[in-house]
C-alpha cells in the first residue's frame, strides 16, 4: 500500500477534483457492483458449471439462466459490505478462485 | 456518523435502483399491459375488417395453400397461421425467399420476405386502413422507440436489472411484511401512498419477480454471452456450438428436385385428428422440391411457448423429429411462455391485465411517494432542488401524460383519413408528439394544475374515442354488441372505464388540491398548507 | 374451479385478517380474539389457502393452474384491502354469505 500512496503523493496532477472527493467512494462502489459484479457472476457461473454432474451444454444453460439471480446477490453483497477494500478484494479472490478452477477443469477435461 | 445498518444501505439502494428508471419502467408496464390485449386493439383499430365466420382448420389451410402456391411458388419457405385461437383471429400467411434471389418477373416480390392475411370467405387478401394497431403498441415495450434494435435490446436489459434489484431491495426492506399484508390506511396523504405501494406490490409479487427475471432470459445470451465462452471458448461459431446442443436444429438442405407440394389439408386433419386438439401453425421449407419439410403445430394447454408438432417430408410421410425437451429448454420455454401469457384464456388474460395494472401502480405509487415524502421540506426552501422539480415534472406527464398520449394515438387511428398514405406513421407520431407536448406544458404549468389537468384531459380523450367511434365507422360499441364483436366491445368498455377512473382521480385531485377559480375550497387551513 | 379456488382464497384472506388483532377490530369492534382463537382461525385460513392451488393445479395442470391461483390471490388481497379500509363489515357478512356458496358452486 506505500508504493501506491507515495505513487498517489507524487502525481499531484491525479489529485481529484472535488466532484471525485465528494462523490468517489459511491462511484467507487457502483463500480464494483456494476462491473466487478458483472465479472464475478461470470467466473463463478462458469465454475460452478463445471462442477455441476449435467452434460457441458445443460450445466452452462443452467448457470445461464441462474446468473441474474446471482448478479443480484452480488450487487446487494457489495452495497451490504461496509469496507470497500474488503468488497474488491472479494470480488477478486472468488474471480480468481473461480478462473483457476475453470482452467483447471478444462484443462482435465481436454486431458482425459 | 456510524455505518448504515443493512436495512438503511437496502433502503437507499431500493430507492435509487427504483427512482433512475422508474419512468421507463412505467413506459414499459403500460406497453406490457397493452400487449396482453394486442389482437383485440388491432381488431379496434381496423374496424373495417370483416369478422371471419368460424372455419376448420382443413380449409382454411386449403385456402392458404391456394394462394401459397399461385403467388409464390418458389419460395423458401411458407408459413401458415391458422386461425385457430384467440391469439390469430385471421388466417395469416407468410413467406420467405432465400436473400440472393427474388422473383424478378412480378413486382409484387421484390421484397425478400412477406406476409397477408386472407378472408376466409374468398381467399383473397383482407386489407384493412393502415395502421400500427394495438402490435406496435405491444413493440414498443421491448424495442422502445427510435433507437437501434441492439441498443434497445442492452438498455431494456439494463432497465430491468434495475428492476430487479428494486424488487429484491423492496421485500429486505419491508417491515412487518405479514403484519400489515392487508394494511391501506386512505386519506393520510404520506402513509397512504406507502400503504397503496406496499400493497399493491406485496399483493402481485410473485407476478412481478417472475415477469421482471423471465424478462432479462428473453435476451440471455446477449445479456450473459461471456458463461458460455468460458465453458466453449470465444468466437461466434463456438457460441453457436453451445446453441445447437441446446436447441439442436438440422439445417434443411434444397435438393433442386421438384416435387409437388401434397396436399396440406389432409396433413393438417390428420394432425388434430391424432392430437384432439386445434392446428395452430403449417410451416414448409422448400415448397415444391423434393428435400422439403413439413411441419404443424397444435395448441396444448400448457405454459409452454411450443405445443404439439409433428415434422413430415416432402410425400407427406412422418419424419421422426421432436423438439428439444431437455430440463433447460422446458424452464426456458415454461418461463417465456409466462410472461407472454399467449396462452391464458379469458380469466387468466384478465388476471393478467390486473397484475400489469398492479405493477403500473406499483411504480406510480412509488414515484408519488418519493415526491410527497420530500415536497413540504422542498417547498420551505427558497428555491427547490433541481432534481426534486424533474421528479414532480416527469410524474405529471408521465403517469397521466402517457396514458393520454396512448389515447390520442387511439383517437388519431380514427381521425385520420383512411385512405393517406403513410397514416401508420402519422398515428404513432401523434403518440409521441403528444407526449412530448405533455411534458412541456408539465414543465411549465404549477404542479397541482397541472395534475388535475392532465387527469380532465386524459377523461375527455378516453370519453371521447367511443363517439369518435360512433361518428366516423360503421363499427361502434352497440354495432359490437349487436354483432357479438365481444373483442371490440371489450375494447370500448376499456375506454369508458380509463375515462371513469381518470375522472374520479380528478375529483380527488380537486378535493386534495384546490384549484384556482373554485369556489368553496373544502377543507381551508390544512389545503392552504398543501398548496403552498 | 375458477370460483371454488376463488371462493377459497377470499375466504381464507378474511379468515386472516380475522386473526390480526388490528383488523379484527375494524370488522368486530369491541371483541377481542384470545390467543386460542386466533390460532385456530390462523389454521382454517392455512387450510383453505393450501387447498385453493391443489383444486386449481387438479383443474389445470401445474403451470396453469399456479398461475391462475396466484392471479386470483392478488385480486382478493387488493379486495380485502379496499374493503378493510372502506367496508369492513362487509367482508364478514361476504365470508358468511360465501360458505354455503362453496358447495353449490361448480365450475
Amino acid at each position: 500500500m506505500t508504493l501506491l500512496t507515495s505513487l498517489r503523493q507524487r502525481c499531484t496532477w491525479l489529485q481529484c477534483p472535488p466532484f471525485m472527493q465528494r462523490h468517489g467512494t459511491l462511484i467507487n462502489r457502483i463500480l464494483a457492483a456494476a462491473l466487478g459484479g458483472y465479472l464475478l457472476t461470470n467466473t463463478l457461473a462458469v465454475f460452478i458449471a463445471f462442477l455441476l454432474p449435467l452434460p457441458r451444454a445443460h450445466a452452462v444453460a443452467v448457470m445461464m439462466l441462474a446468473s441474474f439471480a446471482l448478479y443480484a446477490a452480488v450487487i446487494i453483497r457489495v452495497f451490504a459490505l461496509h469496507s470497500l477494500r474488503r468488497v474488491w478484494r472479494e470480488i477478486g479472490l472468488l474471480s480468481l478462485t473461480s478462473v483457476l478452477g475453470s482452467t483447471a477443469f478444462h484443462l482435465l477435461g481436454n486431458g482425459a | 456518523m456510524k455505518p448504515a445498518t443493512f436495512r438503511e444501505t437496502m433502503g437507499g439502494l431500493h430507492t435509487w435502483t427504483g427512482l433512475i428508471f422508474a419512468w421507463l419502467l412505467f413506459f414499459i408496464f403500460v406497453t406490457g399491459t397493452l400487449g396482453y390485449v394486442d389482437t383485440e386493439l388491432d381488431r379496434w383499430m381496423q374496424p373495417e375488417l370483416a369478422t371471419q365466420p368460424p372455419i376448420s382448420a382443413e380449409e382454411a389451410t386449403a385456402l392458404a395453400q391456394r394462394y401459397l402456391q399461385q403467388h409464390h411458388p418458389d419460395a423458401e419457405e411458407w408459413f401458415i397461421s391458422l386461425p385457430s385461437t384467440r391469439n390469430t383471429p385471421w388466417l395469416q400467411v407468410f413467406w420467405r425467399y432465400p436473400k440472393d434471389r427474388h422473383n424478378q418477373e412480378n413486382s409484387e416480390h421484390t421484397r425478400h420476405r412477406g406476409r397477408v392475411r386472407l378472408d376466409v370467405t374468398t381467399g383473397k387478401v383482407l386489407q384493412g386502413r393502415d395502421t400500427g394497431g394495438g402490435q406496435w403498441l405491444y413493440k414498443l415495450h421491448y424495442k422502445l422507440a427510435g433507437i437501434p434494435r441492439d441498443a434497445a435490446k442492452m438498455l431494456l436489459g439494463l432497465f430491468t436489472m434495475f428492476m430487479l434489484l428494486a424488487l429484491i431491495t423492496g421485500v429486505i426492506i419491508h417491515r412487518h411484511i405479514f403484519h400489515d399484508f392487508f394494511s391501506f390506511r386512505p386519506g393520510k396523504r404520506q402513509r397512504s401512498w406507502l400503504d397503496l405501494h406496499n400493497l399493491t406490490s406485496v399483493a402481485s409479487l410473485p407476478f412481478q419477480l417472475m415477469i421482471t427475471y423471465s424478462g432479462l432470459i428473453f435476451f440471455l445470451i446477449s445479456y450473459m454471452p461471456f458463461i458460455a465462452v468460458g465453458s466453449y471458448g470465444l468466437g461466434g461459431d463456438r457460441l453457436q456450438a453451445f446453441i445447437n446442443e441446446i436447441f439442436p436444429r438440422e439445417q434443411i438442405e434444397q435438393q433442386h428436385q421438384n416435387q409437388p407440394v401434397p396436399d396440406l389439408s389432409q396433413l393438417v386433419a390428420n394432425a388434430g385428428q391424432q392430437w384432439q386438439q386445434p392446428v395452430t401453425t403449417v410451416e414448409v421449407h422448400w415448397p415444391g422440391d423434393s428435400g422439403s419439410e413439413i411441419h404443424i403445430g397444435g395448441y396444448q394447454p400448457t405454459i409452454l411457448r411450443v405445443g404439439h408438432y409433428m415434422a413430415l417430408d416432402a410425400s407427406g410421410l412422418p419424419l421422426h423429429k421432436t423438439l428439444p425437451d431437455s430440463a433447460p429448454v422446458i424452464f426456458h420455454q415454461g418461463i417465456l411462455g409466462l410472461h407472454e401469457g399467449t396462452f391464458a384464456g379469458p380469466v387468466l388474460r384478465g388476471f393478467y391485465l390486473l397484475s400489469g395494472l398492479l405493477g403500473t401502480l406499483m411504480i406510480a405509487s412509488g414515484l408519488i411517494l418519493w415526491a410527497s415524502k420530500r415536497r413540504a421540506r422542498q417547498l420551505k426552501q427558497p428555491q427547490p432542488d433541481p432534481g426534486f422539480m424533474l421528479v414532480e415534472r416527469l410524474n405529471a406527464g408521465t403517469l397521466i401524460g402517457l396514458p393520454a398520449a396512448i389515447g390520442l394515438y387511439f383517437a388519431a387511428n380514427r381521425l385520420i383519413p383512411v385512405a393517406l398514405e403513410n397514416r401508420a406513421e402519422l398515428e404513432q407520431s401523434a403518440l409521441f408528439i403528444s407526449w412530448g407536448l405533455i411534458l412541456l406544458y408539465s414543465a411549465r404549468r404549477p404542479i397541482q394544475c397541472c395534475w388535475y389537468e392532465l387527469s380532465l384531459l386524459s377523461a375527455t380523450i378516453y370519453a371521447l374515442l367511443p363517439l369518435l367511434s360512433l361518428i366516423t365507422v360503421e363499427q361502434h360499441l352497440f354495432w359490437g354488441l349487436a354483432n357479438s364483436d365481444w373483442a371490440l366491445v371489450g375494447v370500448e368498455l376499456g375506454f369508458i372505464a380509463t375515462t371513469v377512473s381518470f375522472t374520479i382521480i380528478a375529483r380527488k385531485l380537486r378535493q386534495h388540491w384546490p384549484q384556482p377559480g373554485q369556489r368553496t375550497p373544502r377543507k381551508s387551513a390544512t389545503s392552504m398548507e398543501a398548496t403552498a | 374451479m375458477t370460483a371454488t379456488v376463488f371462493l377459497l382464497s377470499w375466504q381464507a384472506c378474511v379468515l386472516l385478517c380475522l386473526a390480526m388483532p388490528r383488523h379484527c377490530m375494524d370488522m368486530l369492534p369491541g371483541r377481542r380474539l384470545n390467543r386460542l382463537q386466533q390460532r385456530g382461525l390462523q389454521l382454517l385460513a392455512a387450510l383453505a389457502l393450501l387447498s385453493a392451488p391443489v383444486l386449481a393445479i387438479q383443474a389445470d395442470g401445474p403451470g396453469i393452474g399456479l398461475a391462475c391461483w396466484l392471479g386470483i390471490l392478488s385480486l382478493v388481497i387488493m379486495a380485502q384491502a379496499l374493503l378493510l379500509a372502506w367496508r369492513p363489515k362487509w367482508s364478514l357478512w361476504g365470508l358468511a354469505g360465501s360458505l354455503p356458496l362453496l358447495t353449490v358452486v361448480q365450475f
